[in-house]
């Protein structure tokens, strides 16, 4: 067959337009995202809430976009605000995104992270080993999480059994 | 719906992760439980063309390498459904569908590396063996498309394409150094590098260094004491080193490469004396590639990239006239090239478009005896080739989706040529997914086809590109979100074929544009993951395939392949298994007759619990010491070549 007469073909039956997002398969940024939002459902801090609850970023990373949007959304009667800052200011966040943070870094992050009560969550193999309290990886292209539940308690920070259901449990390696 | 997302709903054509869900959703409103089902798709993957491609493709990734013991590139396409690996102790060769013409290069092969070509300019080879110029361990994955892919990638995407996909600074964040052991003296050492600092740019430095003494060989068509009773003693050598560097930095991303390796023959093979030391050959690799990914505007991604490649090739071959005389063969190949991509979203279509252009400019082969000085062949060449290529992907209906493309190529030694591919995906319920794909491909002739003349061969210039037409119908259903079988029918028509052949004429070796082959086949695959990270993958495949002048079945070409591939933790997780086993039915060898069947098994348990950043693996390779031989090739007086019995490895990796 004439290969010019083929693509021809194709334009002609391609002509119907349907939108795309009809069998899009999701970005893995955004399903995180999305796991972010319910991680700040099911956790408890240790300090008096306020009417928002912040979101830190450190860093960058191809999560970013996706958690610029959880902006403005809500939860229960408060506000989800994201922002990115620079690692000192850490005592304002209730969730960190920690991304996959220099190693040196991170033993800093963590410690003011502690002290201040912060949830961290990290996106590299190995975080939550290292201390992150919770932290993705992927399982047959499915977003799955993993928890350090020790590190949570010594920042007094309390996950719900609905997470620890979900999650797989890991500890600091030492 | 960002236009990147659209892009995702290629990887869904592709398979490598289908799900029929309506994702239009606001993920933030699903459930937990409903989050985790979600098959995602990790935006650093679709930058692969693989991806633009709809085709039955099979993905093995760093952590299958790790599992099964992998230590080359063949290692890891053995284990993947319809392709077989050839050895002949100086190369490896892939057949794949039933295609692995004794003799051939790996030409019919496209071996991509990040998205940059790593066939060599001369021979057109893909190498996946020790040669290959990456080391294994910084492979992330690779991707194997089936079927003609010249519709996007030109040239020697015959039968498939193989991309690899290295991995990134942040997946090291940090030093990780290794060491390995194997049977017959072998040893290997690296050390990597890897960051992504907060500002600046993300870097991966490695160096790797391998050596394997060999084993003596025993052959017998050179039984006779003047040959040393048939033993190639301390021949079959290995040496080899690459070196890698990539930067990432706002979009850009350079990355270099440098590789050397030195392989022993112990096969005599081109005639050439038995048992001689000096029998050896050297293959270097260097390329030099920098790309730039950008979003121009909401709805168009651009990608450019430009790069340079030099290849160089010595042989030495000692001749027994007598005195022995040593010839030495050796060629370099240099080229540089540029290709740009606009990829978007325009009302429902998803457009591909790009232009690629190549210049070979310095092409050289040669060969003479060194002492007496004896000049046979003195080579220079240059050429040069374009490509434009445009694809088209829509929705027909909510369940059809139709991927077209088309590519045109133009090459100063061959002219022009087309290839089109389309093809047609069906979901007829959320779980199944039914493939419908057209494609022709083509392969040009190389300098080595064209030019090579001296001993015993004479050159070609009139040469033309062979082509095939495949046709594919694949069908997958996923059982559940961890099940997922797959079945695909094939049928091949190649036609104009470049074969070597004697001219009866003048008794030369040359090569004609002569082959036409048919191969029909059948393939089912098993995919399966378990909760606890217990893996399976199995496949069988069968094919036949006959050489249309004569009505032969091929040469080296196995009727069935069978493969098996489980993993599972054990002992609470502390420590990992990965059990492979691989079938490869008789194949009928240059003289006739066969080679036998034969059923591997490699072994490997590995752990990376035993103290922190410290990881340890030991493979047994073919466990149960099969015998076995793979055919031999038209430069060996061995019909066929014994492989390896049982051999074990050990690798040590330490993080910090």
């Amino acid at each position: 067959m004439n290969p010019l007469k083929v693509f021809m073909l194709c334009a002609v039956l391609t002509m119907p337009s349907y939108a795309c997002a009809q069998t899009a398969a999701p970005e893995e940024s955004e399903v995180k995202a999305a796991f972010v939002y319910n991680f700040a459902k099911f956790v408890e801090w240790p300090l008096p809430s306020s009417p928002e609850i912040m979101l830190c970023m450190l860093g960058d990373g191809p999560v970013d976009e996706a958690l610029g949007n959880l902006g403005g959304k809500s939860i229960g009667d408060r506000k989800l605000k994201v922002k990115r800052i620079a690692f000192r200011n850490v005592r304002d966040c209730d969730l960190l995104f920690v991304g996959a943070p220099e190693k040196q870094r991170l033993e800093q992050i963590l410690d003011a992270a502690r002290e201040a009560g912060v949830l961290t969550i990290g996106d590299a193999p190995g975080l939550a080993q290292q201390g992150v309290m919770l932290n993705f990886y992927l399982l047959d292209n499915k977003v799955r999480f993993e928890i350090n539940l020790e590190a949570a308690n010594h920042a007094g920070v309390k996950i719900s059994s609905k997470l620890i259901q979900l999650g797989k449990m890991v500890s600091t390696s030492k | 719906m960002k236009a990147h997302a659209c892009i995702m709903r290629l990887a869904l054509a592709v398979g490598l992760s289908l799900s029929s869900a309506a994702y239009a959703t606001d993920f933030t409103q699903l459930p937990l439980e409903q989050l985790l089902e979600v098959e995602v798709y990790s935006a650093s993957r679709f930058l692969q063309k693989s991806a633009e491609a709809p085709s039955a493709v099979t993905v093995v990734t760093a952590t299958d390498i790790k599992n099964y013991g992998y230590r080359t590139l063949a290692d890891i396409l053995s284990s993947v459904r319809g392709l077989y690996v050839t050895n002949d102790r100086n190369y490896q060769y892939l057949g794949t569908r039933g295609f692995g013409r004794s003799g051939d290069y790996n030409t019919r092969i496209l071996l991509q590396v990040d998205g940059y070509r790593v066939n060599d300019a001369i021979y057109d080879m893909a190498a996946i063996g020790t040669e290959l110029s990456l080391d294994v361990a910084l492979i992330d994955r690779v991707e194997v498309v089936r079927g003609s892919g010249s519709s996007i990638y030109g040239s020697n995407a015959f039968f498939g394409v193989v991309n690899i996909i290295t991995k990134r600074g942040r997946d090291y964040n940090g030093w990780q150094a290794s060491g390995e052991a194997a049977s017959f003296g072998a040893g290997k050492g690296s050390l990597t590098y890897g960051k992504k600092p907060e500002d600046g740019p993300e870097i991966l430095l490695s160096a790797s260094s391998y050596n394997s003494r060999g084993q003596d060989l025993f052959f017998p068509e050179f039984n006779a004491p003047a040959t040393n009773n048939g033993i190639a003693q301390g021949l079959d050598t290995d040496r080899s080193s690459n070196v890698y560097a990539k930067l990432a930095y706002s979009g850009f991303t350079f990355s270099t490469t440098w590789s050397e390796r030195i392989k022993g023959i112990p096969t005599a093979s081109f005639g050439s004396a038995f048992n001689d030391p000096r029998s050896q050959t050297t293959d270097k690799h260097a390329t030099l590639n920098l790309g730039l990914d950008k979003e121009l505007g909401e709805k168009t991604n651009l990608s450019a990239k430009a790069y340079y490649g030099d290849y160089s090739y010595r042989g030495f071959y000692p001749y027994n006239s007598p005195p022995v005389i040593l010839n030495q063969d050796e060629t370099r190949g240099q080229w540089w090239g540029a290709e740009m991509k606009l990829a978007g979203h325009y009302g429902g279509h998803r457009l591909v478009a790009g232009a690629e252009y190549r210049d070979d400019f310095n092409l050289r082969q040669a060969n003479f005896d060194i002492a007496p000085y004896r000049l046979y062949l003195d080579n220079k060449n240059k050429t040069s080739r374009n490509g434009l290529y445009v694809q088209d992907e829509t929705a027909i209906t909510q369940r059809v989706l139709l991927s077209a493309g088309l590519r045109y190529d133009h090459y100063s030694t061959v002219g022009n040529t087309v290839n089109p591919r389309i093809a047609l995906i069906y979901n007829p319920a959320e779980a199944t997914t039914l493939k419908f794909i057209y494609g022709t491909a083509f392969r040009a002739p190389n300098i080595y086809e064209l030019y090579y003349s001296g001993l015993g061969f004479k050159a070609n210039p009139g040469l033309n590109s062979e082509k095939i037409a495949s046709y594919e119908w694949v069908a997958e259903q996923r059982i559940d979100r961890n099940f997922r079988l797959t079945a695909s029918a094939y049928r091949n028509e190649v036609r104009n074929l470049i074969d070597q052949v004697t001219d009866p004429a003048d008794g030369l070796m040359v090569f004609r544009n002569i082959g036409a082959v048919n191969t029909n086949g059948i393939e089912f695959e098993v995919e399966r993951a378990w909760e606890n990270d217990t893996r399976l993958r199995a496949s069988y495949a069968w094919q036949i395939s006959r050489n249309q002048g004569t009505g032969n079945e091929l040469t080296n070409s196995p009727r069935h392949l069978a493969k098996l591939n489980f993993s599972a933790p054990l002992l609470e997780d502390t420590l990992r298994t990965g059990l492979e086993l691989q079938y490869t039915s008789n194949r009928i060898t240059l003289n006739g007759e066969t080679t036998g069947g034969y059923l591997i098994a490699n072994l490997t348990l590995s752990s990376h619990k035993l103290a922190k950043g410290m990881e340890l693996s030991a493979t047994a390779y073919n466990l149960f010491n099969k015998k076995y031989a793979d055919p031999g090739r038209p430069e060996h007086l061995q019909n066929v070549i014994q492989q390896n019995g049982r051999s074990l490895g050990v690798k040590l990796a330490y993080s910090f």
